[in-house]
């Protein structure tokens, strides 16, 4: 079923050991999470263990997970556990997420989609004395477009009075950051990215607008709290502070107001194209682009990839093709927020398992936060069967730079199989690209990119189109 | 229908002018957080005070509109104008 998994290929782990405690789960010592041969396991300490069997108890937690809004988990006997139980605790096995993604991998849709599931699950939850104790947006994860809530651990019963202790992460990791969307039209990608724990109040305020403070919400969830925060650092060394009481009606009108806001944040609109009525350009007639078509769904269908990578997925045309001609599910992947956001909307809409993410292909998302290991680098996340990068190449090897024998290495490391289309320098694409730059590209040429190609890879296929402006290679890594 | 004041720019500035007035006095216990994530609990418990007196408000007028209701005989109707969550 799998492949060797790309997971082992992750820094910091040798391919002959590939059971590791999950990075990422370090920060909370409720319990740690475990990827034993492809399974996920979680051991709970026995001080959350009670707390758990209480949240299991919940009329609302087998509910969540048949709605599929919570991860679904099975509990572990002693002898079914292949890892050490703590004394006292538990462990639980999860459904495994197809492709791990982050937040500051997702497109505006998807992170309101996250933050609407996190405030819903948190209100259905209370009906049953159950709250959230963090409001992170890494607890959310994606199969295709559909979000799902996967920390269990932060599920704990509600004592009565005691105010969100995630709130204020909450607003840093998905409001503040649909905010810059929707209030600025600034996609938060590179600087949530950069700044992992999320986009603090303080810092959006300074960049918004004398009139957002007539906004009630932004005011009290952007102003009054980053002014307040700065005020708290300003003022560290006094009194031990005291934990303010909040009312159980207060925190569910809270969540609901939040719930209300964050279904009407859309993206602000660059004023001549709305992000509804994007479309994509390219230099594709209707007959070549059918053409190019039956190439792909052929090579899909002779392969069946569990997983399909799409470089350069665009709105998402490939992916959906891919996905009729028995691909398992696609990740796409794009550095235009315009065309993610349509992918995104599209996946929901025809509810396939496709999910679209913001990447750089220059730039991938490294491995990063603590120790530089807290949350994994895209290649080693991503388990593909096949790649599909159409005319997808050329951005790396003309537009950023890249070699083009670095290029091609990098997009064939991704997958065993694939398709590739090159894009010659008589096509108007890189014509355009090349007309306000000299052209230093002396290497990027069909035989070159071919004799590249043909040292990696076995190509068992080739199409040309566009008067041979364009061809499609299929092929298969060699072992 | 519901009453326009509920979402309007107007209560924002109101409650706003309440804020910074009770700030002006010295009333906030801001002055005792040291850390920012008690600063954002700081806002929640304003907020969540602010819904629970909404929600007192609310039901107080309602009581005043069913008792004047029944001094003058007319039906009651508290629902119409309710600010019920």
């Amino acid at each position: 079923m799998n492949k060797p998994s790309a997971r082992q290929n992750a820094p910091g782990l040798s391919p002959g050991q590939p059971s590791h405690a999950v990075a990422g789960s370090f920060r909370d010592p409720a319990g740690q999470v475990h990827d034993v041969d492809g399974r996920i396991i979680r051991t709970v300490s026995a001080a959350a263990a009670d707390d758990l069997r209480h949240v299991f108890a919940a009329p609302a937690y087998q509910r969540l997970i048949r709605d599929g809004w919570l991860i679904d988990s099975e509990i572990l006997s002693r002898d079914a556990c292949p890892i050490a139980i703590p004394q006292g605790g538990m462990a639980l096995e999860h459904t495994r997420i197809p492709f791990v993604s982050y937040p500051y991998e997702w497109s505006f849709g998807a992170l309101k989609a996250a933050a609407l599931l996190h405030i819903d699950l948190h209100l259905a939850c209370m009906d049953d004395d159950i709250t959230l104790c963090d409001g992170s947006a890494y607890n959310v994860q994606f199969v295709g477009p559909r979000p799902v809530f996967i920390d269990l651990l932060s599920l704990r019963p509600y004592r009565e009075g005691e105010p969100w202790a995630g709130y204020g992460q909450f607003c840093e990791q998905f409001i503040n950051p649909l905010l810059l969307y929707a209030k600025l039209g600034v996609a938060p990608n590179a600087w949530y990215r950069g700044a992992m724990e999320g986009i603090a109040a303080a810092d959006l305020a300074a960049m918004l607008k004398m009139r957002h403070r007539l906004s009630w919400n932004m005011f009290w969830h952007v102003f009054l709290q980053g002014r307040l925060q700065n005020r708290a650092i300003r003022r560290s060394g006094g009194e031990t502070p005291k934990v303010p009481k909040v009312a159980r009606s207060g925190l569910l009108v809270i969540l609901r107001q939040l719930r209300k806001w964050v279904a009407g944040l859309t993206p602000k609109s660059d004023g001549a194209s709305t992000w509804g009525d994007y479309r994509h350009t390219h230099s594709y007639d209707p007959a070549a682009e059918r053409k190019k078509r039956d190439f792909v769904a052929a090579a899909v269908q002779a392969l069946r990839p569990q997983t399909l990578l799409d470089l350069g997925c665009n709105v998402g045309d490939y992916a959906l093709l891919a996905l009729e001609n028995g691909a398992g599910r696609v990740i796409g992947v794009d550095a235009d927020h315009l065309a993610l956001e349509r992918a995104f909307r599209r996946s929901q809409q025809e509810g396939s398992d496709f999910l679209p993410i913001y990447l750089d292909g220059a730039n991938p998302s490294p491995g990063q936060g603590w120790n530089g290991a807290e949350r994994d680098d895209f290649t080693a996340r991503v388990n593909a069967d096949m790649s599909l990068s159409l005319a997808f190449l050329h951005h790396l090897a003309i537009r950023r730079n890249i070699p083009l024998d670095q290029a091609v290495d990098w997009i064939t490391s991704l997958a065993p199989h694939g398709v590739i289309e090159f894009v010659t320098k008589q096509d108007p694409m890189i014509s355009r690209m090349l007309a306000l730059r000299e052209d230093i590209f002396t290497d990027y040429s069909q035989e070159k990119f071919e004799a590249i190609l043909a040292e990696k890879t076995n190509i068992t296929a080739r199409l040309e189109v566009l008067d041979g402006h364009r061809i499609l290679y299929r092929f298969a890594v060699k072992i | 229908m519901k009453s326009g004041f509920k979402n309007s720019p107007a209560r924002t500035i109101v409650l706003q002018i309440v804020v910074l007035l009770v700030g002006l006095m010295g009333a906030s216990d801001a002055h005792a957080y040291v850390d920012p994530g008690t600063a954002s609990m700081a806002v929640q418990a304003l907020l969540a005070a602010l819904a629970a007196g909404a929600a007192t408000a609310a039901v107080f007028w309602r009581q005043v509109k069913a008792m004047i209701a029944r001094i003058f005989g007319g039906k009651e109707d508290g629902k119409k104008d309710g600010q019920a969550e």
